[in-house]
This record gives C-alpha cells, structure tokens and sequence, in this order.
C-alpha cells in the first residue's frame, strides 16, 4: 500500500502554512528515527506504509528544489539585507527557503524548526539603519521565537563541524548579502558555498552583543563568498 | 590554449575576483578538466575541503598583505604559495584514477595531486600577473624533473610551508628556504615578476 506523494510546497503558500509543513517533516524524520528501534518488531507491509508516509511528507518539503527558487523574492530578500527598506516578507522567505535547503543536505538533519511567520514579525521591526542591517536582521530572528527545537525532539549535541541555528541563519544571511549568480542552479551552489565558508571562517570569541563585529564578519563573508 | 572566459568579469580585476569562493571552486574545477585531458588522470574534489582550503588561504593572505600597492605584483607570487601551502595541507582532492599508460617517471603520475595543485597554483598566478599587471611568467625547467618532484614531495610532507619556495622555483624565481612563510617586500625596481604563458605551465613533455 504506498501512499501518494504530497505536492512540493506551492509557492503562493501562506508563511503559516510553510511554517506547518516544514514542522511536519521534521517530525516525519523524528519519528523515523523513534520506530527505528522497533521497526524488525513490526509486520513488513505495516512497516513499508509507515515509512512510505513518512518519506512523502518530508518530500512535501524538499520537492523540485531548484522550481522552489523564487529569483523574485531573492532579489527583494537580497535587497532588505543590503539596507532597503522593503523586502522584510521576501527576506523571512528566503531565510526559511535556505534553512530547508540547507537542513536537507545535512548529513545529520537538525532537530529544529524555522517559523517565516516569526521571522517576519521580526524582520518588520526593523529600525531603518541600512548599514547594519545584516547584523540587525541575524539578532532579530536569532532572539526572536522564529528557531525553536522540533516538538518531542531529543536532546542531542550538534556534531563537531555540522549545523546549528546560528551556522544556518549566517550563512542564509551571507548568501542574501552577496553578489547575485546568474541561474537557480548556480544560487543554490553559492548557498552550499556559503554555509561551507561559514563553517571555514568560524566567529571570534567576543561578545555576542556587538553589532559591530558581527556585521563586520557577515559582510566580509559575503564579499568573499 | 586561451585561459577561460568566464574566469574574467567586467565587474573587477581578477586578483579580486580570485578572492571569492565561487571564482575559487569554478577555477579549481576547470584545472581539474583540463589536467583529466591532459594526463588522462580522473580525479574527485570535495568542495567542502575547498572551501576549507579558501578559508585557510584567506586568513594567511591577509595577515601579510602589504600596505604599498607597488608590492602588490610581488604579493601575487607569494599568495600563490600560500594557495599551493594550504591545498597540501588540506587535501581536498579525495580520490584519483591513473590512466593505464600511467608512467611513474612522469610527475604528472609520480604525485597526481600535487601536480594539480602546482599546475593550479601556477595558471592562476600566471592569469593574475598577466591580466591585472601585464607581466609573463617562464617557468624553470626543473618543473619537469622527476628528481626535484621527489623532494618536493617528500619535503612538504614534513613542512608545508616549504610549498612556498618550492613554487617560486618552478616559477623561476629565487626560493627564501630559510624563512618560507615570511613574505619579503621587494625593493622596487626588483619587484618584476616573470609571468605567465597562457598554456598550461605544467606536463605536456611526454
């Protein structure tokens, strides 16, 4: 019995709706994991259904990557991050967008959730200071409730040199920051690049309040992405 | 053989662009074509280990960049060094298919790797002196001997920096043994660097 596949998230989907998908697959992989201990305890045909379902909700969020791409949105997301003063919806977007793309590839999937509808809110808050907004825009989402532990989640410590919510939101926030390529392909090369880099290049020791400093560190990340 | 267009941009000189990650990767790949074609060796790259290469490489780069632009020409041979220093330490390339004709005494197959990291190292240092500061590179002859492979091998395995003189060698330049990883400003006048042909600096002898 092998269930449909869930379409990839539609593109003029609400930032909640998003939000609720990308929570589905990471429970899809939570639970993966919690019944593997079981799984040999289970009927075959039980057992091929069960993981059946949850291998089309977690492709309800990865899908035709490159299609998801919204050149649009990443051209206005890019902008706010580089100082305009539109683009905080574009920028929440493409922030969840990278978060998905980058969890996805991670050899050991991270066990939190990223809320564009959160993201948003914080975004919008912005005040209009153009030159540290990449610093600005990392803080707000970092302090706000946007990045939280998937529901019933375990407690497990990040693995030397794999993701954690600050690693994936600098290098979401370095591929915005800059220079645009000139294909979907391409971008999603560059923000690979960018998390590797990030990765690279990890922050100095120092206080984590200094706008400065972070700002600092996200644009020469980005002008040397 | 012309270098790659799109190693160029409109937007900025090329030792800037060199400076980027994505001109890095794209750089490092088409060597790796070209050398396929070449010596007909396959090899595989993480890019991962590229970046941390780049990464290493940046950090290095910039700790030493001098203040006068005059010395920037000279910089260049040195930051190729430092490139070439940092490929070795990381080993970015993971695997590596020789051909069947494969000839030991050659250095392409004596150490694949490290033939595509000097033959990188050297195209890009000779793309950068030629494009941004009009001068030619002419490699020395020991590029192609088998005896100084063997001890370039054997000596950046136990002092990576040692890459750094080694490649001022085969560029044709005087090597600093005695303190590798210092870069030496060069009185001007003395600051003229040979440059680069435009072909592969590196195999083509056999």
């Amino acid at each position: 019995m092998k269930q449909a596949n869930l379409p990839p998230i539609p593109r003029s989907l609400k930032a909640p709706l998003r939000d609720a998908l990308r929570a589905l697959s990471g429970v899809a992989d939570l639970s993966e994991e919690a019944l593997e201990p079981v799984a040999r305890m289970v009927p075959e045909p039980f057992r091929h259904a069960v993981r059946d379902t949850l291998h089309a909700m977690k492709q309800a969020t990865v899908g035709d990557v490159v299609s998801r791409l919204d050149r649009d949105q990443l051209a206005a997301a890019s902008g706010f991050v580089n100082g305009a003063a539109e683009g905080a919806d574009a920028c929440a977007r493409m922030m969840g967008f990278a978060w998905d793309y980058l969890s996805a590839r991670a050899a050991a999937r991270p066990h939190w959730m990223f809320s564009e509808a959160v993201a948003v809110a914080a975004l919008r808050k912005l005040p209009s200071d153009a030159g540290t907004r990449p610093a600005l825009a990392c803080r707000a989402v970092l302090t706000s409730a946007a990045i939280g532990e998937l529901p019933a989640a375990p407690v497990v410590q990040a693995a030397p040199g794999g993701h954690t919510p600050e690693s994936l939101l600098t290098a979401a926030i370095v591929w915005l920051l800059t220079a645009r390529a000139d294909s979907a392909e391409e971008e999603l090369r560059l923000l690979d690049m960018a998390a590797a880099l990030c990765r690279s290049i990890p922050a100095e020791p120092g206080d984590p309040a200094d706008t400065d400093k972070l700002n600092a560190r996200l644009r020469m990340l980005a002008q040397h992405l | 053989m012309a270098p790659p267009v799109s190693l160029f941009s409109d937007a900025q000189p090329l030792h800037k662009e060199a400076q980027r990650l994505r001109w890095f990767i794209r750089a490092f790949h088409l060597q790796m074509q070209e050398t396929t074609a070449e010596t007909g060796t396959t090899y595989d790259v993480s890019d991962d280990g590229l970046a941390a290469v780049f990464a290493a490489w940046l950090a290095a780069f910039e700790r030493q960049k001098p203040a006068e632009s005059g010395q920037n020409a000279a910089y260049v041979g040195f930051a190729a060094g430092l490139m070439l220093r940092e490929l070795i330490r990381e080993k970015p390339v993971t695997g590596v298919a020789l051909p069947a004709h494969a000839d030991s005494s050659n250095p392409a197959y004596f150490w694949p790797e490290g033939y595509l990291y000097v033959g990188f190292c050297l195209n890009v240092r000779g793309l950068v002196l030629n494009s941004d500061y009009h001068r030619e590179q002419h490699p020395n002859e020991v590029l192609h001997e088998l005896r100084t492979w063997w001890s370039f091998r054997e000596n950046v395995g136990e002092d990576p920096s040692l890459a750094i003189p080694y490649l001022d060698l085969f560029c044709g330049e005087e090597p600093d043994w005695k303190f590798p990883a210092l870069f030496h400003a060069r009185p001007e006048g003395q600051a003229e660097l040979p440059g680069t042909a435009a072909t592969p600096l590196v195999g083509g002898r056999d």
